[in-house]
C-alpha cells in the first residue's frame, strides 16, 4: 500500500506492507538515525522518533498507524557545517552539546537521546535536572549512565535560551577533577579533552553501524534454539521447513563441516578447550544451537524455525556448579573430538582448572593471630549493549567471503571463522564498522559463523541480528563464582596468608573459562600482599575449578573475572577491619601493594604459559584514597551516628562503605597492536589501526598521541579501524589494551613519519639555503620549525615528497608488544540509605577515585569510569540471571532484567589521580575496566554500616538486607 | 487520512467505530496507539484504528474518572495529576517515550501479573466499558475473561475519583519492577480497596466492606503463596503489613486500622 506520511517537514509517498511497522519502513527509507535494540518492543529506546513532537518509540507503532502525524527523525535537526560550497546552517544546539561535552560513548541511543531532549526543550525551554532525567527515562544507555547526556541537555538549553549565535558554544561542563603529575613535559593534543573523531556523525545519526550498511535484497537468518538444557538431537526433519516459499537455506548439523572450536576471541593459540561446534546433534543448554535458516524475511525465516522438526532425547541436566562436580554427574562434554586445554577434563565437566600457591601459605595461617573464613557467591549479569550483536557477510567479485560485523576482535574472527567454513583466512575479509557497545560479549565469535555457513549455501547475502532474548539466553555473561576466602591476620592488622578457592560457573562452553577465572585471583588477590616481613614474601593461595553446568555460557565482561574478585576479597577485608576494630581504609592501605614491589601473581602465573615476573611501578592508592574520602565526606560520615540517621524518619539510615581495588593494562609479551600512518597532500595524515573503538573513545585517543607526536591537531588525523584487508593486525578490544597496546604501536608509527618528515624538511631547509639538521627540526601548528624561526607547513612538506622531489609516500607501520602490564588502581566509596523495615537499598553517592596514570583524555575517560560503575551499580544491587529447574531463564527481556535508567541513578564524581608510568609514552595506563571492580562490594560495606547486615552474595536485595539487618525499628 | 488500502480505517467517532464493529467482516484487529508487539497483519484481516475515534482522552465527569482506550499512559499520568500517588506506578512502569506510545487499550492487553501500574489501578475500582455490547464490568473480570470476542472492545475505564489514594512498593532499584506493591483506594464513602501486586499471581483485592477478618490478616493473606524468583512467601507477607500500614498512614487512616494490626 501506499502511505502518506510527513517526515522532517517532507511529505513522502511511501510504498509499506498494511503490518509494517514505523521503524522497519523508516530505516528502509534510510533514516538509519532510527536504531533497533533487538527488542522491538519498547524496552531500549533506540528507535525514537517525534510524532507530532511526541517522542514515541517506533518499533511499538504500525507504519500505518503515522500517516497524517508530523514524524522527525534526527535526520531533521542539524547536519554538519562545513559542506564543502553548500551553506548549511550546522548542528542544532542539542547536537553540538552531546558531542562537545563527551556524551557519546558508543553513540548507539545517541539518536534517541536527543530526539527526547528535542522534545522537551520544546516544550520546556528551562528544565530542571529531574526533568531533563524524565525525559530521558524511557531510553537506556549501558556507556554513560547518563551524566554527560543529561549535562548536555541542560548546557544546550542555557544556549538556546541566551539564543547565542550557532557555533559560540555553551559553557563546556567541567571535566573531571585531576590531580596532575609533577613535571610532565608539556603536551599540547594529549591531556586535553579532545572532541571524539566520530561523534559528529553519531549526533547526526548517520550510517556507522553494522546494520546501516545492510543491502536491500539481503537474506534475514534466524537460528533455531533448544527448549530443552540438555539433550541428544535424535532426529531433524526440514522439509516442511525449506518447502515455504521465500527459504533459501535451512542448515543441521548434518549439512555443515564438523570442526571442534572456541567462541573465545583470544591470541592463538586459544587459551581454552575447543568443545563448540557450529552445530551439533547435542544441546547443552537452552538457547543453544539447533538449526540455521535464511530467508526472504524476517518473518519467512521465523515461520520456518516454526516447521522445523526436532526430536530430543533428554538428557539429565547439570544446573548448579556444585553438582557438576559430584562423582557420577552427568557428562556435558562426551563428544570425542573434544580438545583439552591444560588442566581441562570433559569427563568430570572440569574446563579449566589453576592451583597457584605463592610463597608458604600454611606457614603464613600458622602465624596468624586470627583467621577469617567465609564463602561468598557471586551472580551471573550480562553485558546488555544496546546494540545487539549482528552481522553480514556476502560473496564479493573476487569470490572472497566479507563479513561484516560488530565485534571487537575482527582479526580473531577472520583466523577462527576461516576453519570453520572451510575456507582460508586469505579468501575471508572482515569488516569492523562502529560498535554500538560490546563490553567483552562482542569479544565472541558467535553470529559470524552463522551468515558465513548462510552465505556459502545460499550464494547470497545474509544478515543476522540477535534478538534481545537471545542476547539474554545464548549470548555469553559473567561467570557466577561461589569464592572460599579465608585470611590470616595479625592482631595489629598484619595479612599474614590469603586464600581463595573459586568454583567457577562456565555454562555448556568453555570460552574465556581459564583466563577469566585466572584474572579473578590475579588482579584481586595480589592487591593484598601484607605487610612488613610479608609484603617482601607474600603468602597467597588461589585455586580455582571451573565447571560445565547446562546454563547459558559465560564469557568475557568488562572487568573480566576481577569484580567477581574483589566481591569476596574487598567484603573479606571490611569485616576484619571491623572485627579487629581497625580502621577500615588504614587497614586495606597497610597491605597493599606499593610501588616497587612484584605483582606477586606474575611471579607465578602467565595463563598457561611461563611466568615473567614483573615489578609495579605506579600506585597511587594512597592518594586515590585521600581525594576519594575528602569528596565522600568521609571523615564526617563514617562512625558519625548523626549523619547515619534520618530526621524524622526512623525506619532508614544511612550507611558509608569503601573498596580499594586495581586491575591489569594489556596481557604482556602476548597481545600486539598495529598502526599505519601516512601523509597526505594538505598535511593531514590516514591513521589506520586494527584496534576497535566500542564506545570507549579509543579512536580519538590514538588520533590524539599521534597528533601529539607529529605536532597537528586530532582533527588533522583520519582514523580508520578496521577492515583486515587495510588495516594493520591488533588483537582487539579487551583487556585494557587499547591505549597501552594499540597506542604504542600508533605513537612508534608516528615518530617514524616524524622522523621522516624531519629528514625531508632539512633537505628542503637546505634546498632553499638555510640548512637545519634532522635534530633541531621541532614538529609544531602543523609545520616543523628549524631553530631560527624558518619553517614549512607539513602541506609543503606532503607536496614535496608526493609531487616535486624525490618523490615517496612518507608512511610507516608499527606494532607494539608490551613486556608489562601496570595496574590502575582506585578507591571507590559510596553511600547508601536502607530502609530498615524493607531491606530496599538505595544508593545515593558513588565517589571513585582513580590512579590510570596520565589521562590522555580526561573527558572521555571520566565517561569510562562513570559508565563503570552505573554498570556495577547493577552488578550490585538489581542485575542477575536466574534459572529454575529446568534451567528456563527468568530474564529474557530489559524489563525484568533492570539497568538503571536515567531518573534513578544516584549522584556520581570522578577524580582521577596521575602517576607517570614510564612503560607507555606518555605515561598511560588503562581506565575502561576497573570501575567495574568496586561499587558492588562499596555498596556491601555501606549497607552493613548502615545497619548490620552482611550480606555475602551479590547482588544486595531487599530481601536479603531485610534478613541480614541486625539494626530493626 | 491517505492510505490505499480499504482493509485499514480510521472511525471518525464512536458511532462509526460501532457501526464498524457491527458489520460482518472477517477477522478484524483494533488498533489504538502503540503496541509492545505490533501483531502480525494477516491478510484477510481488517484493520480499525482507533486513533480518530475520540478516545484517547482523560475526562472528569460527574465525579467520575473516564479514561479512553486509545489514550497513552502519559496522558493518563498527566490526566490523573491530582490523584499524585499514581505518578509512581506509571512512571515505574516506562519511561517517557513507552508511556508516549503505549495506550491504555494495548497496556491492558499485555500487562503482566507483576505490573505496578495494574495493581494500582485496581485499587480504584475500575470498570471497563465495552461496545457494542454496551457491557460494564470490572476491570479484574474483564482481564479474567478467557475467550474475548475481536468484535467487542474496550472504550472506557471508567472509576469513581477517589477520596484518597495511596501508594507502596520494594524493589531493588528505585525504577524496578516491584518485588511487592500495595495500594489502597478510598472510595467517596469511605470503603478501601486494597490492591496487592508485585508477584507472579494476579493482584488481589481485598474491600473492606467484604472481609471477613481484619485488613492487615487478609493483606497478609493475600501474599499466601506468593513465593517465586523474585521473593519469598514469608518476606512478601511480613512487608504486606509494612507497605498497608504505610499506606494507611499516607490516608490518615492508621488510627482506625491500628487495633487489627
Ligand atoms: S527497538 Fe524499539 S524500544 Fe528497543
Ligand atoms: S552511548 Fe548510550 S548506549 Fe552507548
Amino acid at each position: 500500500m501506499k502511505l502518506n506520511l510527513q517526515i522532517n517537514g517532507q511529505p513522502q509517498v511511501v510504498e509499506a506492507a498494511l503490518g509494517e511497522r514505523l521503524m522497519d519502513v523508516l530505516r528502509r527509507l534510510g533514516y538509519l538515525g532510527v536504531k533497533s535494540g533487538g527488542c522491538k518492543k519498547g524496552e531500549c529506546g533506540a528507535c525514537i522518533v517525534l510524532m507530532d513532537g511526541k517522542p514515541v518509540n517506533s518499533c511499538m507503532f504500525l507504519a500505518v498507524q503515522a500517516v497524517g502525524h508530523a514524524l522527525t527523525t534526527i535526520e531533521g535537526l542539524g547536519s554538519a557545517a562545513n559542506q564543502g560550497w553548500k551553506q548549511t546552517e550546522g548542528l542544532s544546539p542539542l547536537q553540538r552539546a552531546f558531542i562537545e561535552n563527551g556524551s557519546i560513548q558508543c553513540g548507539y541511543c545517541t539518536s534517541a537521546m536527543i530526539l527526547a531532549a528535542k522534545a522537551l526543550l520544546e516544550r520546556n525551554p528551562d528544565p530542571s535536572e529531574e526533568e531533563v532525567r524524565t525525559a530521558l527515562s524511557g531510553i537506556l544507555c549501558r556507556c554513560t549512565a547518563y551524566v554527560k547526556p543529561v549535562e548536555a541537555v541542560l548546557q544546550a538549553a542555557a544556549e538556546m535560551r541566551s539564543a547565542k549565535q550557532p557555533g559560540t558554544g555553551g559553557h563546556l561542563p567541567e571535566t573531571p577533577k585531576l590531580i596532575p603529575v609533577d613535571d610532565l613535559p608539556s603536551t599540547q593534543v594529549v591531556g586535553k579533552s579532545a572532541i571524539k573523531v566520530d561523534a559528529a556523525k553519531l549526533a547526526q545519526g548517520k550510517a556507522a553501524f553494522t546494520a546501516d550498511f545492510v543491502q536491500l535484497g539481503t537474506l534475514v537468518a534466524r537460528v533455531l534454539r533448544s527448549p530443552v538444557a540438555h539433550a541428544r538431537i535424535v532426529a531433524i526433519n526440514t522439509e516442511k521447513a525449506k518447502a515455504l516459499p521465500g527459504v533459501a537455506a535451512v542448515l543441521t548439523w548434518k549439512d555443515l563441516p564438523r570442526v571442534a572450536y572456541s567462541t573465545a576471541g583470544q591470541s592463538d593459540p586459544i587459551p581454552g578447550p575447543l568443545d563448540s561446534f557450529s552445530l551439533d546433534n547435542k544441546v547443552r543448554f537452552i538457547g543453544d544451537r539447533v538449526a540455521f535458516v535464511a530467508a526472504e524475511s524476517a518473518e519467512i525465516a521465523e515461520e520456518a524455525l516454526n516447521l522445523i522438526e526436532v526430536e530430543y532425547e533428554e538428557l539429565p541436566a547439570v544446573l548448579d556448579a556444585r553438582d557438576a562436580i559430584r562423582p557420577g554427574a552427568p557428562v556435558i562434554h562426551d563428544e570425542e573430538d573434544y580438545v583439552n586445554f591444560a588442566d581441562s577434563d570433559p569427563s568430570v565437566n572440569l574446563a579449566a582448572k589453576i592451583r597457584i600457591d605463592i610463597g608458604n601459605v600454611e606457614k603464613g595461617f600458622a602465624e596468624a593471630d586470627r583467621i577469617f573464613e567465609r564463602e561468598y557467591v557471586t551472580s551471573k549479569v550480562q553485558q546488555a549493549h544496546i546494540e545487539p550483536h549482528v552481522a553480514f557477510s556476502y560473496w564479493d567479485p573476487d569470490d572472497r567471503l566479507v563479513i561484516v560485523t560488530s565485534t571487537q576482535v575482527p582479526f580473531h574472527v577472520r583466523r577462527m571463522v576461516a576453519p570453520l567454513v572451510k575456507l582460508p583466512v586469505k579468501r575471508i575479509r572482515v569488516i569492523k564498522p562502529r560498535i554500538g557497545g560490546g563490553f567483552g560479549n562482542k569479544q565472541e565469535v558467535l553470529i559470524e559463523d552463522v551468515v558465513a555457513h548462510l552465505t556459502i549455501a545460499t550464494g547470497k547475502p545474509v544478515v543476522y541480528e540477535m534478538s534481545r532474548e537471545e542476547e539474554f539466553i545464548a549470548s555469553r555473561s559473567r561467570h557466577p563464582m561461589r569464592v572460599k576466602m579465608r585470611t590470616g591476620v595479625k592482631l595489629d592488622g598484619t595479612i599474614t596468608a590469603n586464600e581463595m578457592i573459586i568454583l567457577s560457573d562456565t555454562g555448556a562452553y568453555g570460552s574465556h573459562a581459564l583466563t577469566v577465572t585466572g584474572n579473578t585471583g590475579q588482579k584481586s588477590m595480589a592487591l593484598y600482599v601484607g605487610d612488613g616481613e610479608y609484603r617482601k614474601a607474600p603468602n597467597i593461595r588461589f585455586y580455582a575449578d571451573i565447571v560445565y553446568t547446562n546454563r547459558p555460557p559465560s564469557g568475557a565482561y568488562r572487568g573480566y573475572g576481577v569484580p567477581q574478585g574483589y566481591w569476596p576479597v574487598d567484603r573479606h577485608m571490611e569485616t576484619i577491619a571491623r572485627e579487629l576494630g581497625l580502621d577500615p581504609l588504614a587497614f586495606r592501605l597497610k597491605n597493599a601493594l606499593r610501588a616497587g614491589e612484584f605483582q606477586p601473581f606474575s611471579t607465578s602465573w602467565n595463563e598457561g604459559r611461563e611466568p615473567r615476573p614483573e615489578v609495579v611501578h605506579t600506585v597511587g592508592l594512597e592518594e586515590c584514597v585521600r581525594e576519594g574520602r575528602a569528596a565522600i565526606g568521609w571523615d564526617e560520615k563514617f562512625g558519625n551516628p548523626a549523619w547515619h540517621e534520618v530526621p524524622g524518619k526512623p525506619h532508614l539510615r544511612r550507611g558509608i562503605g569503601a573498596a580499594l581495588v586495581m586491575q591489569g593494562t594489556a596481557i604482556p609479551y602476548l597481545d600486539m597492536g598495529g598502526a599505519s600512518l601516512k601523509l597526505n597532500d594538505d598535511g593531514s595524515f590516514n591513521l589506520l589501526v586494527g584496534a576497535t573503538d566500542l564506545g570507549t573513545g579509543s579512536d580519538t585517543i590514538l588520533a590524539q598521541m599521534a597528533a601529539e607526536v607529529l605536532g597537528v591537531k586530532e582533527d588533522d588525523i583520519i582514523v580508520y579501524s578496521s577492515d583486515t584487508d587495510f588495516t594493520p593486525f591488533d588483537k582487539g578490544a579487551y583487556a585494557s589494551s587499547t591505549t597501552y597496546i594499540s597506542g604504542t604501536a600508533v605513537i612508534k608509527a608516528a615518530q617514524q613519519v616524524a622522523e621522516k618528515i624531519k629528514t625531508r624538511a632539512s633537505a628542503m631547509f637546505a634546498e632553499s639555503g638555510k640548512p637545519v639538521p634532522v635534530e633541531q627540526i621541532v614538529l609544531a601548528e602543523g609545520k616543523v620549525h628549524g631553530p631560527a624561526g624558518q619553517s614549512f607547513s607539513l602541506a609543503e612538506i606532503a607536496l614535496n615528497s608526493l609531487h616535486h622531489t624525490d618523490q615517496e609516500q612518507i608512511m610507516a607501520v608499527a606494532s607494539h608488544v608490551s613486556p608489562s602490564s601496570p595496574p590502575p588502581f582506585a578507591a571507590q566509596f559510596a553511600t547508601v540509605l536502607v530502609d530498615l523495615q524493607t531491606g530496599q537499598v538505595t544508593v545515593e553517592d558513588l565517589v571513585m577515585a582513580v590512579d590510570a596514570g596520565v589521562i590522555i583524555n580526561p573527558r572521555t575517560a571520566s565517561g569510562q569510569i562513570e559508565g563503570g560503575m552505573a554498570q556495577a551499580l547493577g552488578y550490585g544491587v538489581c542485575e542477575e540471571m536466574v534459572y529454575d529447574e529446568r534451567g528456563r531463564a527468568r530474564e529474557k527481556d530489559l524489563v525484568d532484567y533492570h539497568i538503571f535508567r536515567a531518573d534513578e541513578m544516584p549522584r556520581m564524581q570522578t577524580i582521577f589521580i596521575e602517576t607517570y608510568e614510564k612503560s607507555h609514552p606518555f605515561g598511560a595506563k588503562a581506565v575502561a575496566e576497573i570501575p567495574m571492580n568496586g561499587v558492588a562490594p562499596a555498596v556491601g560495606n555501606a549497607v552493613l554500616d548502615a545497619c548490620g547486615a552482611d550480606i555475602l552474595d551479590n547482588p544486595i536485595t531487599p530481601e536479603k538486607a531485610w534478613r541480614a539487618r541486625k539494626i530493626k525499628v | 487520512m491517505n492510505t490505499e488500502d480499504t482493509r485499514y480505517i480510521r472511525p471518525k467517532n464512536l458511532q462509526e467505530l460501532e457501526a464498524l464493529l457491527k458489520q460482518k467482516y472477517g477477522r478484524c484487529r483494533i488498533l489504538a496507539g502503540g503496541a509492545f508487539s505490533p501483531a502480525r497483519v494477516e491478510a484477510d484481516e481488517i484493520l480499525i484504528d482507533l486513533q480518530d475515534a475520540g478516545l484517547n482522552q482523560v475526562v472528569l465527569e460527574n465525579d467520575t474518572i473516564r479514561i479512553g482506550a486509545a489514550a497513552s499512559l502519559q496522558q493518563i499520568l498527566e490526566g490523573l495529576h491530582a490523584i499524585a500517588e499514581i505518578r509512581e506506578p506509571l512512571e515505574i512502569e516506562a519511561g517517557l517515550n513507552v508511556r508516549e506510545s503505549l495506550s491504555l487499550l494495548n497496556y491492558l492487553r499485555t500487562a503482566e501479573t507483576r505490573s505496578p501500574f495494574l495493581t494500582a489501578l485496581l485499587a480504584l475500582t475500575p470498570e471497563v466499558e465495552l461496545i457494542p455490547s454496551g457491557r460494564k464490568l470490572a476491570l479484574e473480570a474483564f482481564l479474567g475473561q478467557e475467550n474475548t470476542d475481536s468484535r467487542e472492545i474496550p472504550i472506557y475505564v471508567n472509576f469513581q475519583y477517589p477520596k484518597g489514594f495511596a501508594w507502596e512498593s520494594i524493589a531493588r532499584a528505585p525504577k524496578d519492577r516491584p518485588i511487592i506493591c500495595v495500594t489502597v483506594g478510598r472510595n467517596k464513602s469511605g470503603r478501601l480497596r486494597v490492591a496487592c501486586g508485585g508477584n507472579e499471581a494476579f493482584p488481589r483485592i481485598i474491600e473492606t466492606e467484604a472481609r471477613a477478618e481484619g485488613l492487615f490478616t487478609s493483606v497478609r493473606k493475600a501474599y499466601e503463596h506468593s513465593a517465586d524468583a523474585w521473593a519469598s512467601e514469608e518476606y512478601r507477607q511480613e512487608m504486606s503489613q509494612i507497605l498497608l500500614s504505610r499506606c494507611l498512614r499516607k490516608l490518615g487512616l492508621i488510627a482506625e486500622y491500628q487495633e487489627e494490626k
